[in-house]
């Protein structure tokens, strides 16, 4: 288990950062190469010493849209002689993919100027969040803490960055850039990104709460995503069985919609989640981000709950004042780090982080 | 030990029974003693700031009440009484419609002294038909002031409400449903924010805004609860198992206090029922002992495992909830 903060002075050299990071805390390098297409675009990949499994970040830059960003990936092996995009079981969205579809991934907006950052790793996953002006950029990589044995669901890999689209710009004021807790993805429920996760039948499978519409507006997704953001969808008319759903209440004035609006932008929430009354201080209650499928059969289920990431309102409580990003929680001897999903500002657009 | 099942003959031998099971010398044993009166069908134990009584009337009902204290009154007439539970009301607290015919009984509790103090109950009254009572303490977020909390079970009988599980007509352990003030869970709790007044001391759990008054008078404040709702039902209960990985969520029944006065309504997350989880029991045998991990728990259906549409009788579907079987 590891911790770190810095700076760093680039896209590139945060990626350096990051590597150095992770192989001095249970991971083993099995690329690093530099400028592979051309300057600004260096490929890393390495694997969990412990848990076998292989992720890799690439950094490459836009001219166009003036984006020095990285490209996140996940895979099932590595192949030394094999490019990037031909690594075994690489997950989907390539920056240089031949169409606008195959473009939506896994990104993270970064710079060519100097960067604040936050990493933690342990031997099951990699997180971290970037400071880039007012923004934070947010990324996961690594396994789940997955609702079955190991046995049963044995590659429970988890790839997030905080945009599908690989040319988004940090300072970006669009609903589609932000967070681990409410991934959002490009104009169309069957786009891709900007979150993967692996599923037990071995596909990879996109997480997103909501897709961007031209409008700058969102439009629900239904199928799968990260609660509580996104909540399942009890359907009255459709599945699952009416034995299955008809003795839960059908009616949406006591569940998440109230606290975490999934319209609009940002929308508007019904109710606040207030701190948790405790003498010690008032308790910012979190809870995990957790990965389901609904409606999917046969993967209608919950695959997991992300290692460390937490959803946790802004609220405060009847003493103590509300939470804002860069403040830290204590909860025992934990300690979780808050931060904003990108430039949004409203009260239920936090995740928190465990330092560890 | 602090499970116990077996049969029972009538109602009366039913608090019996759970009177034993709680006091000293009973398999739990940690309860204190207030009364066992079978002549005047009364019942009241204590632990903590968990004060409950029971009157029961051997024909149909169990009142369940909650107080503050215990002074050897008759339910209802306890210190700092909750308000819920009337004795030969029917349309208040109880544990409904269960005659007087005996069946089967599970007491659940927590003797180890770590972790919350409690007694969940389940009756089988006529093979196939269940009903829950219980209390206890909550698991808190947080440590203000409170978390006693009771409930009784009723089950509306009106047709088009008998046979449809999320009728608000029915209270289930702690609800976010029920919209019959006086038949709800209550729970202690002081000092928040937005209560009716600075001596309100209780919450009812339900699917209410207005909560009514406690047995002296003062104003109780509206709470909503996670058996058939809430943050965690609402979002997962739905799931069956999974053909991949045969996991089913397990929901937390969790109570919310919502100050209404305010816009946008305040929600403070209170905490949890200790050691029960709602979950959909489709892939479940009712009353069997299932292992996840170290830990032994029992699935029972809401009030009957089955589906038909408008049967007129009671049935819940595959909704279902576990408890854990402490044995040590």
């Amino acid at each position: 288990m590891a911790w770190q903060t810095g700076t760093s002075t680039d896209h590139q050299d945060l990626l350096a950062d990051l590597r150095t990071f992770l192989l001095a805390n249970g991971y083993t390098s099995d690329r690093y190469d530099l400028a592979v297409n051309d300057a600004e675009n260096d490929e890393m990949i390495v694997h969990s010493t412990s848990e076998d499994f292989y992720i890799g970040i690439r950094t490459f830059f836009n001219s166009s849209a003036n984006a020095y960003n990285w490209e996140l990936a996940g895979f099932t092996g590595y192949a030394a002689g094999n490019t990037w995009e031909n690594q075994p079981g690489i997950s989907p969205g390539r920056y240089d993919g031949l169409t606008t579809a195959l473009k939506y991934g896994a990104y993270v907006p970064a710079s060519s100027g100097t960067i604040t950052y936050w990493f933690s790793a342990t031997g099951r996953r990699v997180y971290g969040v970037l400071k880039i002006g007012t923004s934070y950029l947010s990324f996961y990589l690594g396994f789940l803490n997955p609702f079955a044995a190991a046995s049963e669901y044995p590659y429970p890999l988890y790839i997030a960055g905080c945009t599908a689209q690989f040319d988004r710009l940090p300072n970006s004021g669009n609903i589609g850039l932000s967070g681990l807790a409410d991934p959002i993805t490009m104009l169309s429920n069957s786009n891709n990104g900007p979150a993967f996760v692996r599923s037990p039948a071995g596909l990879w499978l996109p997480v997103r709460n909501s897709f961007e519409t031209t409008v700058n507006g969102r439009t629900l997704i239904s199928g799968r995503g990260v609660w509580p953001c996104n909540s399942p969808i009890i359907n009255t008319t459709t599945v699952p069985d009416d034995a299955d759903r008809l003795w839960i209440e059908s009616v949406a004035t006591r569940d998440w919609t109230q606290v975490i609006p999934n319209s609009g932008n940002p929308g508007t929430e019904v109710a606040k989640l207030y701190k948790s009354d405790d003498s010690g201080g008032d308790l910012v209650k979190r809870f995990p981000l957790t990965i389901w499928g609904f409606n999917a059969n046969p993967e209608s289920q919950i695959y997991g709950e992300l290692d460390g990431v937490f959803w946790v309102s802004a609220a405060p409580g009847q003493v103590d004042g509300a939470v804002t990003s860069e403040d830290t929680l204590t909860d025992g001897a934990s300690t979780f780090h808050v931060f904003a999903q990108g430039n949004r500002s409203s009260d239920f657009n936090l995740q928190a982080i465990e330092e560890v | 030990m602090a499970f116990e099942s077996s049969t029972y003959t009538n109602q009366e031998d039913l608090m019996t029974k759970l009177h034993t099971f709680a006091v000293a010398g009973g398999t739990d044993g940690t309860w204190t003693n207030g009364e066992l009166d079978t002549v005047n069908d009364e019942m009241a134990i204590s632990k903590g700031t968990v004060f409950v009584q029971f009157t029961w009337d051997n024909t149909n009902h169990i009142w369940v009440f909650q107080s503050t204290g215990y002074d050897g009154s008759a339910p209802g007439s306890n210190p700092g009484d909750s308000g819920n539970g009337a004795d030969g009301n029917t349309n208040t607290r109880r544990v409904e419609l269960i005659g007087n015919g005996g069946g089967t009984y599970w007491f659940f509790s927590n003797a180890t002294g770590a972790g919350e103090s409690y007694i969940h109950v389940v009756i089988e009254y006529t093979p196939g038909f269940f009903r829950h009572f219980g209390f206890g303490d909550l698991v808190k977020v947080g440590d203000w002031a409170g978390g006693a909390y009771a409930y009784g079970h009723t089950w509306d009988q009106a047709a088009g409400a008998i046979d449809t599980p999320n009728d608000s007509g029915h209270s289930v352990l702690l609800d976010s449903l029920p919209n019959v003030t006086a038949e709800c869970a209550t729970i202690r709790m002081e000092g928040f924010q937005g209560e009716p007044s600075a001596s309100s001391k209780w919450g009812v759990i339900g699917g209410i805004t207005s909560a009514g008054n406690d047995s002296d008078g003062v104003g109780r404040t509206p709470c909503f609860g996670g058996s058939r709702g809430g943050p965690y039902v609402r979002s997962f209960g739905g799931f069956v198992a999974s053909a991949l990985t045969g996991a089913v969520p397990g929901c937390p029944v969790s109570v919310i206090y919502q100050n209404l006065a305010p816009a946008p309504d305040r929600w403070f997350f209170m905490g949890y029922q200790p050691d029960v989880r709602v979950a959909n029991i489709r892939a479940f045998e009712p009353k069997q002992e299932y292992a996840f991990g170290s830990e032994t728990w029992i699935p029972f259906p809401i009030v009957r495992k089955a589906w038909a549409s408008n049967p007129d009788i009671e049935q819940s579907g595959n909704g279902g909830i576990f408890y854990k079987k402490n044995t040590t």
